[in-house]
């Protein structure tokens, strides 16, 4: 038996925890882009990234200048930006403590461990971020040990399930978005197409899933095709849109007469039906807006049908 | 460091006047002297970082960033001999049994206000007594099922009551949470020294619970005010190590005066609620109606016996500093025995010739307003100017039934870790007592300690800390 406000906050937990691990990789990734870029004609910087988070118009607000450090800033340690790693580890880490008594201790106090280290870091230099590469490292080690904690911990109960739906609703969105780069890079000219620097976007999206190893063993292929193909399709790669919604069908089945589940049901249905050569024809932009809002729609559902009883 | 320890004219509870070492504390003073300064400035370091780590923090309304704050620890431990918490012991099971009978009578039948032991305007005047609960019978007739008594040990080395807390007392998680750690960082000294369990407070506290629900098998929730509350990590604390459900108001809802939680498969009955918020707050429709945190209908469920509230709303009439004054006779009247723990010299200003007293003595008593608590809305006379006591002559006078009078009592101390070295510290001490099928105390009890040097006041919202303390065989 789980409170409606106790699985509401265990959703929500698990979501901040995957968008701080996915922005930890979607900005290292993007920081290696602009950094294997010969020039940058043409490219729109840094706004891309900015746009792909969907908080462009938080960002304007708040700065002169789209550079690398303001973007960095931005996405990292603002805590002006609810998004940003810092603002989404102290967010999961506010509501962890809210439910603590659910969480197991091991999961409880790896979580508040790594709040204070951040708290610290971000005390020590609050507008630069010092040592990238390290913070990326630490904020992807520190977000996979505490799911591998709570999976390790945590009975499979009603509250576990909903952890899991809100990690794997939060990554299917982050998987669309990044994916959505495509569209908003755009490329100096038709011509690019196909080129290294085109090649190297692609690099990035799949390095930014976590994906690029793994596609590498999927496929000797490369480009837009076999790339959308693994991404959004392929259904045992665990972050692919496929394998998202799968999981949060399988953590909506006890509530199997439900709405939200229906719905979780028919998004599956849908993916098993599509193929990449559709998807492009259709606008790899607009497929993704498309999923993206029913994504957003079924966690509306959700709310109604679970969090407010 | 020891061996210049000043006792400075106190009750020191290790060294007596002459510097020797009192009998039962020669092992821990002992230790101490081997281990050193340094050393144990580190493990209190240590300690410290270990709270942080583990989020064992209280709330204090302020500034947004800084709500949380660890308790301050202080690592040496205070000794008690079994032989003494005997004695303690028993005389706090007197202390509740007696207030349970008394606060059963106030509510049922007055039969001490009709054999004229204490006035009846005083104790209907109380701002604990509640009108709604006149007649009721709580389950098993048991009202305060957790009671966290505060005692002080004087300069003479005697235990005083100086104060019952039968509403929402707090603190049993940092006992706890500090023997837990101390047994970390002095597991030596542990195997030393024979020192009484405390961990089995949560078991207790949950066979208290059930014992008094409404039905077998009866679900147990811990009714908290939320995240806001100073006290909230207690609540969540309490709520883990027993297994229950830790609620709040939005998660309750009253139907057909029944109690259900809000789940994500629906709504679910729920029987008992060991509830750590105030009285007045727990139902709009009858206390206060600005009350966010309450839930309507939760009184005419509990009215109609369908749920059990832990401690029943109406028991804080027995805490009033007012009534305090009574104890002794409430003990002599209910169980015909002489009171065992004694209560300190107290003058209630309701009494024409007591206040006078106060009134003229202002300057050698403690003040305090029967309502207040956390050290609040108190007057330490020695300690106060003479402004401060012309304002309080004049409050006393405007609200004379507000207001009693005390003598001062010299805290003991003990030795505490201090910023120069090992120092003594004055203290108090906060047992817990359950009240079930048997009324059980836990050995020891919260130890708070007045971190500030000369300060007596050992509220955490006012510069205190705490320490373990050690009930040995000795």
């Amino acid at each position: 038996m789980t409170l409606s406000r106790v699985a509401y906050n265990l959703f929500w937990l698990s979501r901040y925890v995957e968008r701080a691990e996915n922005y930890a990789r979607f900005v290292e990734a993007s920081l290696q882009f602009e950094l294997d870029l010969p020039d940058k004609v043409g490219l729109r910087g840094w706004e891309p990234m900015v746009r792909t988070t969907g908080d462009l118009p938080l960002f304007d607000k708040h700065y002169d200048e789209l550079n690398t450090a303001n973007a960095l800033r931005f996405l990292t340690f603002d805590k002006r930006n609810p998004n940003s790693i810092y603002s989404s580890i102290r967010s999961a880490r506010e509501i962890a403590r809210t439910i603590r008594e659910n969480l197991s201790t091991d999961a409880w106090e790896h979580l508040n461990g790594f709040y204070l280290e951040l708290k610290q870091a971000f005390r020590d230099s609050p507008t630069h971020l010092q040592n990238a590469e390290a913070f990326f490292a630490a904020v992807k080690e520190n977000s996979q040990l505490f799911q591998g904690i709570l999976d390790a911990t945590v009975t499979r109960d009603t509250a576990w399930q909903f952890s899991r739906i809100g990690r794997f609703l939060e990554r299917a969105d982050k998987i669309t978005r990044i994916l959505d780069l495509k569209y908003y890079v755009v490329l100096p000219s038709v011509d690019d197409v196909g080129t290294p620097i085109d090649q190297l976007l692609w690099a990035t999206i799949l390095k930014s899933a976590s994906a690029f190893q793994m596609f590498r063993r999927h496929t000797t292929d490369f480009g837009d095709r076999v790339i959308i193909d693994f991404l959004i399709l392929e259904p045992d790669f665990p972050r692919s849109l496929f394998f998202c919604i799968n999981e949060v069908k399988e953590g909506l089945r006890p509530y199997k007469k439900g709405d939200s589940y229906a719905m979780a049901e028919s998004l599956y249905v849908s993916l098993t039906r599509h193929d990449p050569q559709a998807i492009l024809e259709k606008g790899l932009h607009e497929y993704l807006d498309d999923a993206q809002k029913k994504l957003n729609k079924l966690g509306d559902v959700i709310y109604s049908e679970f969090f407010s009883v | 460091m020891i061996k210049d320890y000043d006792v400075a004219g106190f009750y020191d509870e290790m060294f007596a006047a002459d510097g020797k070492v009192r009998p039962g504390q020669v092992a821990l003073s002992k230790y101490l002297q081997e281990l050193g300064t340094e050393k144990l400035r580190q493990l209190q370091d240590a300690a410290a970082k270990m709270l942080l780590n583990l989020g064992i923090t209280f709330n204090v309304y302020a500034d947004s960033e800084a709500t949380e704050r660890v308790f301050p620890f202080d690592i040496i431990p205070r000794i008690i001999s079994n032989t003494e918490w005997s004695q303690i012991e028993a005389g706090l099971k007197q202390r509740i049994k007696a207030l349970n009978y008394f606060i059963n009578d106030v509510y049922r039948e007055q039969k001490i206000f009709k054999d004229n032991v204490i006035p009846k305007e005083l104790v209907l005047s109380s701002q604990g007594y509640l009108e709604p609960c006149a007649g009721l019978k709580p389950n098993r007739q048991i009202w305060c099922h957790i009671t966290g008594t505060d005692l002080i040990r004087g300069g003479d080395g005697k235990v005083y009551v100086l104060e019952d807390n039968l509403r929402t007392p707090s603190g049993i998680s940092y006992v706890l949470e500090n023997r837990e750690m101390m047994k970390r960082i002095f597991s030596d000294l542990f195997t030393q020294m024979q020192v009484r369990v405390v961990a089995d407070y949560p078991q207790m506290l949950l066979n208290v619970l059930k014992y008094v629900s409404p039905m077998y098998k009866g679900q147990v929730g811990v009714y908290t005010p939320g995240i806001y509350n100073s006290a909230y990590y207690e609540h969540s604390y309490l709520a883990q190590k027993m297994g229950a459900h830790l609620v709040e108001g939005q998660d309750l809802v009253v139907k057909n005066h029944h109690v259900y939680m809000r789940t994500v498969g629906g709504l679910r009955p729920i029987h008992v609620l060991y509830r750590r918020i105030d009285d007045d707050f727990i139902d709009p429709t009858v206390f206060r109606k600005d009350s966010m945190l309450g839930v309507p209908g939760l009184f005419e469920a509990y009215r109609r016996g369908n749920i059990t509230l832990a401690n029943a709303p109406g028991s804080g009439v027995a805490d009033d500093k007012a009534i305090y004054a009574y104890v002794p006779d409430i003990i002599k009247y209910y169980l015909d025995e002489d009171m065992i723990l004694p209560n300190v010299p107290t003058y209630l200003c309701s009494r024409p010739s007591e206040l006078d007293h106060v009134l003229k003595n202002i300057d050698k008593l403690v003040v305090k307003a029967v309502s207040a608590s956390g050290g609040y809305g108190m007057l330490i006379g020695p300690h106060s100017t003479r402004q401060q006591q012309n304002e309080f002559k004049e409050k006393i006078k405007a609200e004379p039934r507000n207001y009693i009078g005390q003598e001062t009592i010299q805290l003991s101390r003990v030795p505490t870790m201090c910023e120069d070295g090992i120092e003594g510290r004055h203290v108090d001490l906060r047992p817990f007592i359950l009240y079930g099928d048997d009324i059980r105390v836990i050995p020891g009890g919260l130890t708070r300690v007045a971190l500030r040097k000369g300060s007596l006041v050992v509220n955490s919202s006012q510069g205190g800390g705490s320490k373990d303390t050690w009930v040995v065989n000795a």
